[in-house]
């Protein structure tokens, strides 16, 4: 028993001895830029590039031995393969060329010009004669963007001191050795002090890499296994790569990465937006008020419209009532004031026939007076109540197919006795059959008044009627052999009113309202027209015209 | 020579249409009210029934209604002999069963003539 766990205790040991021996050993230059890579106080290498290579080293189990040195000879170990990797080597075309690079970017680092507090610094000219302090060897001083080859480029003189370390250049800075000196940003933003004030030129922005000697076949197999772990670090937000970069850089980063003018931008921008805020809040409020007012005036003047619409359709109401009434009224007057009528026209003419016994001479001829005067006066009331309805746009109008002949003759019949008592012919031409659709009433209202017209103010002589018809137009032609009408007169025929002097004119019977009713009728009810010739002593024709089309 | 019945409420107007019908030696048969014309009608119905509109009681137009509600009457002509002369009282007239429509004040002189024409085109159709 004791013996084989012996023997398995042995080869626990000779296991963890190959296990231990076999760890690769890898040669990693170090130098002093801290907080990128330093020795602190304990002799141990530390810092961001230390962290990284560390983790890397534990991943692929890795020995790592830190060869110590300045940034110079560090790159001149790692060009005679004296070491196997370095850290924190910005990339630049000549280094390319001597060294071989990692791929992923582990930090990315700017230049920038320092120096003594209280140098006069406005432009690169202040330079001018100036001592600057600078570490050997490092891309910002002798690299191909460096401040060697700025300055020369732009002709200004100065003398560079250069210094084994950027913490010998501060130090020289500081003991007024040099008047500036050039570092990069990481290491003069931490070690920034009273003394020493950073100047506006910044300049070289360069990848920062590991660098490995161009001649060592381990190199490729090196690359290959660091930029997996770096890609590794990098996308992990927990992983050491972010937690060192916080650990070292945080303060620094945010220092060194927003410029004061963001800060105050911030500054500006919060206030701004408190600003906005407490705006917005009394804008809101204001507009709070503002509406609950408009919502108030908005149902006031909703309870106005209500009462304004309800007072309208009242008065709506009303003169719809009043316009009800009116047309009763003018119907009941209407009907009323013949009644009467009726009597004293029938009874007249009743006398007048004879049929209430014989009568003399004398007083048939008073009686026909009584007889005209009344048949006047149911003209004057029929005129009167067409005017009051065509002048209120209330013409009703009938349309029906009617026979014209019997219209026209019952027109002609109705002055036929007129005609007789005075002696005059009347020729009437009437078409046979024809039917037309029209408004009866009105047609032959049009068509007495021409014929009483004709009768009126003809003496002796004839009248006559005809029709003339066309595809579509109907015309009824009256024609008299009468007194005439004056050309100056013919454009006062169709007005209201207006009777024309003439000889005859104290003995006929007239409303003024025949013609001006007439021409009314003509061109509201049938869109047609009325036309006149006359020459004064020879006669007058009038002509309806009427558009067979009409549909009403 | 017909039978004519007349409904008029107003005597003036009765007097004269029955004085001009008596001249061309017609039979009148007069009723003063609406109700009273129906009666009659129907009674012994006339050739012609000369109605006014305007009456008291029933009018004219609700008396001509039941006037040719019956059968003896439905073809018998009705003439509106109104004062009611307003546009389309005419018309309104012929379409409520009236044959014919003639305005007051009628005119003496061709009045007996028309309501012959009417009741001559009324026999024919």
């Amino acid at each position: 028993m004791k013996f084989s766990l012996r023997i398995i205790f042995s080869f626990l040991i000779l296991i963890s001895c190959v296990y231990l021996y076999s760890k690769e050993t890898v040669r990693v230059g170090a130098y002093e830029n801290s907080p990128k890579i330093f020795t602190d106080e304990q002799g141990i290498v530390s810092g961001f590039w230390a962290d990284i290579t560390n983790y890397i080293a534990e991943k692929e189990n890795w020995e790592i031995v830190w060869v110590h040195g300045t940034w110079d000879e560090c790159l001149e170990r790692l060009e005679k393969n004296e070491i196997d990797l370095m850290v924190d080597t910005g990339w630049n075309e000549e280094r390319s060329q001597k060294f071989l690079f990692t791929k992923e970017t582990v930090l990315l680092s700017w230049s920038a010009l320092y120096v003594q507090n209280g140098f006069a610094f406005q432009s690169i000219n202040d330079l001018k004669g100036s001592k600057i302090g600078v570490m050997k060897n490092s891309i910002n001083y002798s690299g191909p963007d460096g401040i060697k080859y700025l300055l020369e480029k732009f002709e200004i003189d100065c003398e560079f001191v250069e210094f084994e370390s950027y913490e010998d250049v501060f130090k020289a800075i500081e003991n007024k050795k040099v008047d500036a000196g050039v570092t990069n940003k990481q290491f003069g933003e931490m070690h920034e002090n009273e003394f020493i004030m950073k100047t506006s030129m910044e300049f070289l922005p360069s990848k920062l890499l590991f660098s490995l000697p161009a001649n060592s076949v381990r190199s490729d197999l090196l690359i290959g296994k660091i930029d997996a772990r770096i890609r590794e670090l990098k996308s992990d937000e927990e992983s050491v790569y972010y937690k060192s970069m916080n650990k070292w850089y945080g303060k620094i980063v945010a220092k060194s990465y927003i410029p004061l003018w963001v800060y105050w931008g911030i500054a500006v921008l919060i206030s701004g937006i408190v600003a906005l805020y407490i705006l917005n809040i009394l804008l809101s409020r204001i507009i709070r008020k503002k509406t609950e007012e408009l919502k108030l005036a908005n149902a006031e003047m909703e309870k106005k419209v209500i009462e304004r619409t309800s007072e309208l359709s009242e008065a709506n109401n009303k003169l719809k009532e009043l316009d009800h009434l009116k047309s009763m009224f003018i119907a009941s007057m209407s009907h009323e004031l013949r009644t009467p009528l009726n009597s004293i026209i029938g009874f007249t003419g009743l006398i007048l026939q004879g049929i209430s016994g014989k009568i003399d001479d004398q007083a048939k001829e008073d009686l026909e007076i009584v007889y005209n005067s009344s048949k006047h006066l149911l003209n004057l009331i029929n005129d009167v109540i067409d005017i009051s309805k065509i002048e209120a746009d209330k013409f009703e109008v009938y349309f029906q197919e009617i026979r014209l002949d019997d219209l026209l003759a019952e027109a002609v019949a109705n002055v036929t006795r007129a005609a007789q008592t005075k002696g005059i012919k009347i020729n009437a031409e009437l078409p046979d059959g024809t039917m037309i659709r029209t408004d009866r009433k009105r047609l032959f209202q049009c068509v007495l008044n021409l014929l009483s017209n004709a009768i009126k103010y003809t003496e002796k002589g004839y009248i006559s009627i005809r029709t003339e018809r066309s595809d579509s137009m109907l015309s009824v032609i009256v024609k008299d052999s009468g007194i005439g009408i004056k050309s100056e007169d013919i454009s006062k025929l169709f007005h209201s009113f207006i009777r024309l002097e003439s000889p005859i004119k104290e003995n006929t019977l007239g409303t003024g309202l025949g013609l001006y009713l007439t021409k009314k009728i003509m061109t509201s009810v049938f869109h047609g027209n009325i036309k006149v010739e006359s020459k004064v002593g020879e006669g007058s024709t009038f002509t309806l015209e009427i558009p067979l089309n009409t549909e009403v | 020579m017909a039978k004519i019945l007349v409904v008029e409420d107003d005597k003036n107007n009765m007097r004269l249409i029955t004085k001009l019908l008596d001249q061309e030696g017609h039979k009148i048969v007069k009723a003063e009210t609406g109700e009273d014309g129906v009666k009659l009608a129907m009674e012994d119905p006339p050739d012609i029934i000369l109605m006014d509109i305007k009456l008291p009681g029933i009018d004219g137009l609700e008396a001509t209604k039941k006037i040719r509600e019956s059968c003896a009457n439905d073809a018998v002509t009705i003439i509106a002999l109104t004062s009611y002369a307003m546009a389309g009282d005419r018309e309104k007239y012929l379409k409520c069963g009236f044959t014919g429509y003639i305005e007051k004040p009628i005119d003496p002189y061709t009045v007996i003539k028309e309501i012959k024409e009417i009741w001559e085109k009324n026999i024919m159709s």
